[in-house]
């Protein structure tokens, strides 16, 4: 099978960063249920390391045929009964928009409160991210790429303007109040790495190399969320464990020159991000419902599963977004079953089946 | 030449007797007689007073010099061929010897057609041919005498520059090709021509290097032309929807119009195909990038820095253009609170004195706007003066009197205005995701704005027309085609690599010949 190659390397993580990105910028030691988001710097760093340890299956597993991705694997493995593997990341990818749309909701309601009906922008934004996976992977690749220079450039922005604010009385000691503040950060931020199961879809489409691509994504995210946990500390000290969305108070306070409420910035790049994040994960929805119903009505889906994530979403109660399913424990576990189980599963049924054909070639 | 035309003519005779008819259109050979050729041009024409015959003998044979006037040129036609009717001495031989006595020795003119079906008589003659018809054979000459009135070539007036060529593209094709060649000195430079439009038989031109331009790109603008199924083609935007990809719902066009030859030029160093319709000054472009909207002519002219300045200008004025009336009636209506205290009073001060909404007063300056533009646009120039001055005394000066508007929403509708002419390509894409994003402004505040920003950053992202990104080289990226975006590098800088469309990043098509 010829490798689908439409999407550069630089692009695929260009969408996957700003998935990652705007879910981990909205980390709280409320939300994560600690009680020090400085330790969270040292969180970063340890899901830093478990995320590569975590990717090696969906890497392995493209390495041993570069033009498959995890559906195409099991379909050749196990033959229709593969429906079912498309079904759970189905499942999966909507969970994930949910979630996602959950937070967005969250921030206007208990932030923002802005005089509009909150059903009415959740509505436009699921429209607007239904309309982007229908355009297909190149577009929301190639937007990405122009949303993340945005977003990297306000968050340079408001970097520089927060780096006056700084107090280094707001700085205490690493594991001053115990580690279980680092544990929960790791948990809240590994259990959120939606982008793993996504990696198994999108790796084949990418041009380039992927490992170093991996590399610099995975690094970029992690500093990025470091250099924003110590501006973020430095700043705002004990007023951040308040907060629900530490970034967001950070970036009211922030001003440059005549430039004050630099929150306006935020609010535009992490719409945007939400968008992205949205937009690709409906979209992978519709790939994998394409292996499930054919190609033609596959597309369709995309507004059935936009339609599905809009009604939850609105239906969610607000607080719900960090318990029940929603809880770490919970994202973790059906993180792990789709972006390491499985393709642990694919990796096992494949070997034996190679060594099988081996000792029949060798009889 | 001639050996050509026979072989042509021959070919085309042994498809007729196979039975084949090319295209859908029957042909119908010309008669012999000389006399059912002119009535069926009288039958033809009927009452129509354009239709000259003028009938003679030449040769001992009678024959008539078919013409419509005002297309031929009376002096050009009398130095091509009446002049030396009296010189013809005789010649003894069949109808058909006579014939190519005629064509091969007594017509000096280059520019002579053999013509063998009627529908080619038709099409030559209201092209300005003469038609010279024999009787007892059953083919014409068409005789190149053009010379119907048209503008002369002058500068273009929607794309002005400070220095270059003050040349401009005119209505009459061969103009046009003339412009384009006379910069383009160079053999792989090819002109082929054809017809659309199914009644007005409109002649277009596609314009191509041949050893730029990408054998799939031109497959297909081909192919494309080829499937136009309209009656009648009376400008150049006529064809665009048939040049663009199926079912694009895109507020941009992938396809470029320019009324400058040095421009055509440039683009066809590029790879890029030039289609030239007749009878309109405007020349498409394709395929066409989002970035060239925002390039004129002056930035290769001027230094580098300057142009640079000038294409931060033109982004900024794009986004402002499109963005600014909507964030300033989102954040004035629902975050009030994102704007610096002072500037915020002023507002506040501003609507608390005027009956409206921000958004309905925002969007009705606009819609006035927009009125005043557009009669400005049809009428004749002193009146558009007046219409300029009518509505910057009524909105500039009296709706703010009389507290109908607010001096800041009015300011601000000026700053859009002026942003929007900054790109004058642009305006019409501009001009109603302005007045959709007031209004998402207005419903939504700045978190609409920002949602629908996204969604139209994806419908230009999305876009691709024959196999090239629309948003390149921004998305997907390339350093080296950076050169020419928001920077305009020195010309060492721009010339160091092969610039073809079909080199962009996340492009497909073939390359031609010779390319890596």
């Amino acid at each position: 099978m010829k490798k689908r190659l439409v999407i550069s390397v630089a692009q695929m993580f260009s969408m996957l960063f700003i998935s990652r990105l705007v879910v981990e910028t909205t980390y709280s030691a409320v939300m994560s249920e600690g009680n020090s988001l400085w330790d969270h710097i040292l969180s970063s760093f340890i899901s830093f390391i478990l995320v590569f340890i975590l990717i090696i299956p969906i890497y392995y597993l493209f390495g041993m045929d570069e033009s498959k991705d995890i559906l195409d694997n099991s379909y050749e493995l196990i033959g229709k009964s593969a429906h079912i593997i498309s079904f759970i990341y189905v499942v999966y990818f909507m969970f994930t928009c949910v979630h996602t749309l959950a937070l967005f909701k969250i921030f206007l309601s208990n932030v923002i409160n802005p005089p509009i009906s909150t059903e009415i922008l959740l509505t436009l934004m699921v429209l607007s991210a239904c309309y982007g996976a229908y355009k297909g992977v190149e577009g929301i690749a190639r937007t990405s790429s122009i949303v993340l220079f945005f977003i990297v450039g306000a968050i340079i922005f408001m970097g520089i303007s927060l780096y006056s604010e700084i107090d280094t009385v707001n700085f205490d000691p690493f594991l001053y109040e115990g580690n279980e503040s680092m544990f929960g950060g790791v948990m809240f931020m590994i259990s959120r790495s939606s982008c793993i199961p996504a990696l198994a879809l999108l790796l084949p489409m990418a041009k380039g190399d992927v490992r170093k691509g991996a590399v610099v994504w995975n690094a970029g995210v992690y500093l990025l969320i470091a250099a924003v946990i110590f501006l973020m500390t430095g700043a705002m000290g004990d007023f951040l464990q308040t907060q629900l969305f530490p970034v967001y108070a950070a970036a009211s306070i922030a001003k440059i020159g005549t430039l004050e409420h630099l929150d306006a910035l935020y609010l535009g790049i992490w719409t945007m991000g939400i968008f992205i994040k949205l937009a690709l994960f409906l979209m992978l929805s519709g790939e994998c419902a394409k292996k499930i119903v054919g190609e033609k009505i596959g597309r369709l889906f995309v507004l059935i599963f936009g339609a599905i994530v809009m009604l939850s979403g609105i239906l969610l109660d607000k607080n719900a977004v960090s318990s029940g399913i929603f809880a770490s424990p919970s994202l973790l576990l059906a993180m792990l079953f789709t972006g390491v189980v499985i393709p642990i599963i694919c990796i096992v049924i494949k070997k034996s089946g190679m060594k099988g054909e081996g000792k029949k070639s060798e009889n | 030449m001639f050996k050509f035309l026979e072989k042509f003519r021959e070919i085309y005779e042994s498809q007729n007797k196979n039975g084949c008819v090319q295209g859908t259109d029957k042909k119908h050979f010309i008669s012999q007689s000389l006399t059912e050729t002119i009535s069926l041009f009288k039958q033809k024409f009927g009452v129509s007073e354009d239709l000259t015959i003028r009938q003679m003998r030449i040769l001992g044979l009678d024959s008539a010099i078919i013409t419509i006037a005002g297309l031929v040129n009376k002096e050009t036609l009398g130095n091509n061929f009446m002049n030396y009717i009296p010189t013809i001495t005789d010649f003894e031989g069949t109808p058909i010897q006579k014939y190519e006595y005629l064509r091969d020795n007594i017509i000096p003119s280059c520019d002579i057609i053999q013509i063998s079906t009627y529908e080619d008589a038709f099409y030559k003659a209201m092209s300005g041919f003469a038609l010279l018809a024999l009787d007892g054979c059953d083919r014409m000459i068409a005789i190149g005498v053009q010379g119907y009135s048209s503008r002369g070539v002058s500068e273009p007036s929607a794309e002005v520059v400070q220095r270059g060529s003050r040349e401009g593209f005119v209505e009459p094709l061969r103009t046009n090709m003339t412009l384009i060649r006379r910069r383009m000195k160079n053999p792989t430079l090819k002109f082929e021509t054809s017809q659309v439009g199914s009644i007005s038989k409109t002649e277009i031109c596609i314009c191509y290097m041949e050893d730029k331009v990408s054998a799939d790109i031109l497959d297909k603008v081909k192919k494309r032309l080829e499937n136009i199924n309209l009656e009648t083609v009376m400008a150049a935007g006529y064809i665009v929807p048939y040049l663009e990809e199926e079912n694009d719902m895109s507020f941009f066009s992938s396809i470029g119009m320019t009324e400058r030859p040095d421009t055509v030029c440039g683009k066809l160093a590029e790879g890029r195909i030039a289609i030239i319709v007749d009878g309109t000054p405007n020349v498409l472009i394709v395929p066409y990038l989002f970035t060239e909207y925002f390039q004129c002519m002056d930035d290769y002219i001027i230094r580098p820095y300057f142009a640079s300045f000038t294409r931060f200008l033109r982004y900024l004025g794009f986004f402002l253009a499109i963005l600014l009336p909507g964030v300033y009636v989102g954040v004035g209506t629902f975050n009030p609170e994102l704007l610096p205290g002072q500037l915020l009073n002023k507002i506040a001060l501003a609507v608390g004195t005027t009956p409206f909404s921000l958004m309905f007063e925002t969007l009705l300056i606009h819609f006035f706007y927009e009125l005043m533009r557009e009669a400005g646009l049809r009428l004749p120039k002193p009146l558009g003066h007046a219409i300029s001055i009518v509505g910057g005394l009524v909105i500039g000066d009296t709706a703010i009197r009389a507290g109908l508007v607010g001096a800041p929403t009015l300011m601000i509708v000026a700053l859009t205005a002026i942003s929007s002419y900054v790109i004058p390509n642009l305006y019409e894409p501009i001009a109603m995701l302005r007045f959709i994003f007031i209004l998402v402004g207005g419903i939504l505040g700045i978190w609409g704005v920002m949602i629908l920003f996204a969604a139209v950053l994806i419908n230009i992202c999305a876009k691709t027309n024959y196999e090239v990104p629309f948003t390149a080289p921004i998305s997907p990226f390339s350093m080296f085609g950076m050169r020419d975006v928001f920077v305009r590098a020195g010309w060492k800088i721009l010339s160091m690599r092969d610039s073809t469309v079909q080199n962009m990043p996340g492009s497909h098509p073939k390359k031609p010949k010779g390319q890596i």
